[in-house]
């Protein structure tokens, strides 16, 4: 009896808002004799007497099933969610907060050779940066691997490769293949983003052991400020008191407060034992991973027009990028301007303030050996909004603690370097 | 001198909440008598709410490690309840209260998930950009 029942059901809802979605997959295992259906067929169909998850979505107005996808924010996640169920799908395309959690990074290797030799021609460098060095950086990890289709299972969403299971499988979900996707790709997927996180799974500069790098970049069209926290080791308090930690950077003794003691100054020994040889390493290629970052969003910018915020990090905490709305609405009306030789938005020419401290010791008794920070800006400030002594982008560019990093080395005394684009 | 807001649940039982607790309620701010019925919302889960709004009217500072704790305890209920709390929270319009059950709700989605999309990003060749960008430099 109830099976003919069953098929006198329309197969589509009545009233789409009171009966659950056509994908009835959460209900084929359910026996027959445990479906009750109303006479008059435009109340819900529900199985009982178990209270399943969909069961209480519907419970929920849009508005409110909206606020969850918001929270849940992570893009894979929300893709599921997208396949659930007819109401989901469309209201997944709505969330305004998404968070992009990238696998891994597959590298570009084919940059001809022959661009090189156009860069040869640049005009000299300011003479501190007269010394002869060979590359210094450690080589980059290229993880380019390639995963095809694993084996097909039984599910029934074999077109999509957002893989959705049965709710019975007990939290198990069976995978209907594997393939790439780029955040490009997916993100297609969302029509009102207002903030958006795209998180890679390792910074782009590989860096000796024990050596702190950290950039933080705001770009436009082009670069507004970055600002490069750097130092060439890192000590973790020991369980002796701070004041026992031996200095090596051959300042002498060095008490606690090692920042009020000295003048502030660069010691001579700095510019012959390769010291600053590193730190312009350090910032061209903070500069350079930051600009590659900033090329590769210009789809996703230009696609979602709705972005209030944009922000690309990496799981090490190495670099971010961030874009506030403004910036953003700046490079859709003026497009960037790319590098000749690679994949990446050109670097202008650059006012570059340093500080540097032999040794640092933060509140929480880490200690920073060869602290250095560098503060940059475009040469020619389109928009100076800002007076040229006040820092406060300078400190507050990092989260703790080297915030107070930050704050600590522009007390002591300013150098001012210049920079050639690049 | 604070009012005593009384607050009666669809099965017709009457909880005192004070005015601090009440008013973290914008439709019990908004609304003109101190008797409000709220429909659809059964004792069980409209107790539970009341308890909500005491602990946090009488904890000043919400970011208290204390009131994070005892919020996680909170919100660590059934899914059942769980569901019909955000309704009686989104009726009562306490924003706060509604935004940790939703985001429980979200932490559990997220929970049953498992890793099938692999997501890639391009990118280029940093070190190799850099040792040319040092050796235009003339280094």
């Amino acid at each position: 009896m109830p099976s003919t029942l069953l098929s006198d059901l329309p197969t589509k809802p009545i009233s789409a808002s009171s009966l659950p979605d056509p994908s009835f997959s959460f209900f084929q295992s359910k026996p027959m004799s445990s479906l009750r259906v109303y006479p008059d067929l435009t109340s819900r169909v529900y199985p009982e007497p178990d209270h399943r998850r969909i069961d209480h979505f519907d419970r929920l107005p849009d508005s409110l099933l909206l606020l969850v996808f918001n929270k849940i924010g992570d893009v894979k996640a929300l893709g599921r969610c997208c396949v659930v169920s007819r109401r989901f799908h469309s209201l997944v395309p709505q969330v305004e907060n998404v968070v992009v959690r990238v696998d891994c990074v597959i590298s570009d290797d084919d940059s001809s050779p022959s661009a090189s030799a156009s860069d040869k021609s640049r005009a000299p460098f300011s003479s501190l940066f007269r010394l002869v060095f060979g590359g210094i950086v450690k080589p980059l990890q290229a993880l380019g691997q390639f995963l095809g289709p694993r084996r097909s299972s039984s599910s029934s969403s074999s077109a999509s490769s957002l893989a959705v299971g049965n709710e019975d499988d007990g939290g198990e979900l069976e995978q209907a293949g594997v393939t790439h996707h780029s955040p490009t790709q997916v993100l297609k997927n969302f029509n009102e983003i207002r903030f958006l996180r795209i998180e890679l799974p390792s910074g782009e500069l590989g860096i000796d052991d024990g050596v702190l790098l950290k950039w933080r970049a705001d770009f436009g069209s082009t670069l507004d400020n970055c600002v490069i926290l750097g130092a060439s080791s890192v000590i973790q308090p020991g369980p002796n008191k701070p004041n026992d930690v031996v200095s090596g950077s051959g300042d002498g003794v060095c008490p606690a407060n090692a920042v009020t003691d000295d003048n502030g100054s660069i010691p001579d020994s700095f510019y012959t034992n390769g010291g600053l040889k590193l730190r312009v390493v350090w910032t061209i290629s903070s500069l350079i991973a930051a600009s590659a970052r900033h090329y590769l969003l210009q789809p996703i910018i230009s696609e979602h027009k709705t972005l209030d915020s944009l922000v690309l990090t990496d799981a090490d905490g190495q670099g971010v990028l961030y874009m506030n709305r403004e910036q953003l609405e700046e490079l859709r009306v003026k497009p960037l301007s790319a590098s000749s030789a690679s994949k990446r938005t050109l670097v202008p020419a650059l006012n570059m303030r340093l500080w540097y401290a032999p040794q640092l010791e933060l509140p929480d008794g880490v200690v920073l050996k060869g602290a250095t920070l560098v503060a940059i800006r475009p040469s020619e400030q389109s928009n100076p909004k800002k007076e040229v002594s006040d820092l406060s982008w300078v400190s507050t560019a990092f989260e703790e603690p080297y915030g107070t990093a930050a704050k600590m080395l522009v007390k002591r005394r300013t150098y001012c370097l210049e920079m050639n684009s690049f | 001198m604070s009012r005593v807001f009384k607050l009666k649940s669809s099965d017709n039982e009457t909880f005192e909440v004070e005015e601090a607790a009440a008013l973290l309620s914008e439709t019990i701010k908004s609304s003109s008598s101190t008797e409000i019925t709220v429909p659809n919302v059964k004792a069980e889960i409209l107790g539970k709410v009341v308890e909500w709004c005491n602990k946090h009217a009488e904890s000043e500072d919400t970011k208290d490690q204390l009131i994070k704790e005892w919020d996680a305890e909170f919100v660590s209920v059934d899914q059942h309840v769980l569901f019909k709390l955000i309704t009686a929270a989104d009726y009562l319009q306490i924003k706060e209260l509604v935004d940790q059950l939703t985001q429980r709700v979200g932490d559990m989605i997220k929970a049953k998930t498992l890793k099938t999309v692999e997501m890639t990003y391009p990118t280029f060749n940093v070190e190799r950009e850099v040792q040319e960008e040092l050796k235009s430099l003339g280094f």
